[in-house]
C-alpha cells in the first residue's frame, strides 16, 4: 500500500495522474466507509466515494501539503457526505414499490444476515455521533486516533462517543451491562 | 441476558464485515474520469495560485478598511471627549447621582431582567 508521503511526492512533481492511480486502492476502503457511517446506505456511500474521488481528481493538482493528505480527504468526504444526507433529507420517503421489495428482500435473507441487519438498525438508532464512531470503529477495526481524525474529532471525545454507544446497545440486547460501564 | 464486550465486538465486526464497494469500482471510475473534460495539471495550478492571490488581496483590503475604521472611530471619540469632556462628565455624575434613586434602580433592573428573559418569556406566551 503506498504511503502519503509517496503519494504526494508524486502530486509535487506534477504525476497526478499516478499520485490518483496510487491513491484511489489506498483511500477507497476509507472513504466508502466514512461515508457509509454517515449516509448508512451502502449504495448511496458508493456513489459518494466515487464523486469523492473525481473531486480528489479534479483538486489533487491544487493539494499544497499544508493540512495531512488524510485530514484533506476526510474532510471533502465529510462535506460531501453531509451535503447528500441533507439533500437526501429533502427527497420523498420510499415508494410503495420499493418498501415491497425490501420487505420481499428480507423474506429471503438467511437467519444470520437478518442478526447482522438487526444489529446495523440498531446502531443506526444511537445519536448521530456514536453511530458514526461504532461504525468507524468496526468498519475496519481502525485505531481509535484514526476514528478521530475521519471524523473531526478529538480521540478523546471519540472514545466516549464508543462507550455510550457501546452500552446503549449492549442495554438494547440485553447484554450484562456492567461489563460495558 | 447474555454474552459480553467480547461478544457485541464480534457481532458488531461482523455486521459491518460484508458492507463494501461492489466489484468494478475503480474501472467504473476511471470511466468516469475519462469522461471529464481534461484540464493540463500546470493550468489548474495556475488557475488555483490567481484563486489564492485574489483571497489574499481581499483580505488584506478587508485588515486595511478594519485598520481605518477603528482610526477614524478613535479621532472622532477623542475629539467628542476633548470638546465637550467637562460637559459629558457634568451629564454622567447627575445620572449616576439619579440612577442611585431605589424606584430608578428598581425600575432599571427590572427592565434589564425582562430584556434579559424575553426569549424564554417568548415562548410561554400565547401564540
Amino acid at each position: 500500500m503506498p504511503t502519503d508521503e509517496a503519494i504526494i511526492q508524486l502530486v509535487q512533481a506534477s504525476r497526478g495522474r499516478e499520485a490518483f492511480e496510487q491513491l484511489v486502492p489506498a483511500y477507497r476502503r476509507r472513504v466508502f466507509g466514512l461515508a457509509y457511517s454517515i449516509l448508512r446506505d451502502r449504495a448511496a456511500a458508493e456513489d459518494l466515494a466515487q464523486e469523492v474521488f473525481v473531486k480528489l481528481w479534479q483538486a489533487l493538482p491544487r493539494y499544497d501539503g499544508r493540512a495531512r493528505l488524510s485530514t484533506w480527504i476526510y474532510a471533502i468526504t465529510r462535506n460531501a457526505a453531509v451535503s447528500a444526507l441533507r439533500a437526501r433529507r429533502r427527497s420523498v420517503s420510499m415508494s410503495d414499490a420499493a418498501v415491497l421489495a425490501e420487505v420481499e428482500g428480507i423474506a429471503a435473507t438467511p437467519a444470520a444476515e437478518l442478526e447482522d441487519a438487526a444489529l446495523r438498525r440498531q446502531v443506526d438508532a444511537l445519536p448521530e455521533k456514536q453511530r458514526q464512531a461504532i461504525t468507524l470503529y468496526y468498519f475496519d477495526e481502525r485505531p481509535v486516533d484514526e476514528v478521530a481524525e475521519m471524523m473531526g474529532l478529538p480521540v478523546n471525545t471519540v472514545k466516549t462517543h464508543l462507550h455510550r454507544a457501546r452500552a446503549s446497545l449492549a442495554a438494547a440486547l440485553g447484554m450484562r451491562a456492567e461489563e460495558f460501564a | 441476558m447474555s454474552g459480553g464486550r467480547g461478544d457485541l465486538d464480534a457481532r458488531l465486526r461482523r455486521a459491518f464485515s460484508g458492507i463494501d464497494t461492489a466489484t468494478g469500482f475503480e474501472s467504473r471510475l476511471a470511466a468516469r474520469i475519462a469522461a471529464l473534460p481534461q484540464l493540463p495539471a500546470a493550468a489548474q495550478r495556475a488557475r488555483a495560485e490567481r484563486q489564492r492571490a485574489r483571497a489574499v488581496k481581499l483580505l488584506a483590503r478587508e485588515a486595511w478598511l478594519n485598520v481605518a475604521t477603528a482610526v477614524g472611530v478613535g479621532a472622532a471619540v477623542t475629539a467628542a471627549i476633548w470638546r465637550h469632556g467637562p460637559a459629558v462628565a457634568r451629564w454622567t455624575g447627575d445620572a449616576l447621582i439619579a440612577a442611585a434613586e431605589p424606584t430608578v434602580l428598581t425600575s432599571f433592573a427590572s427592565a434589564v431582567l425582562v430584556v434579559g428573559l424575553w426569549p424564554v418569556l417568548k415562548g410561554l406566551l400565547p401564540r
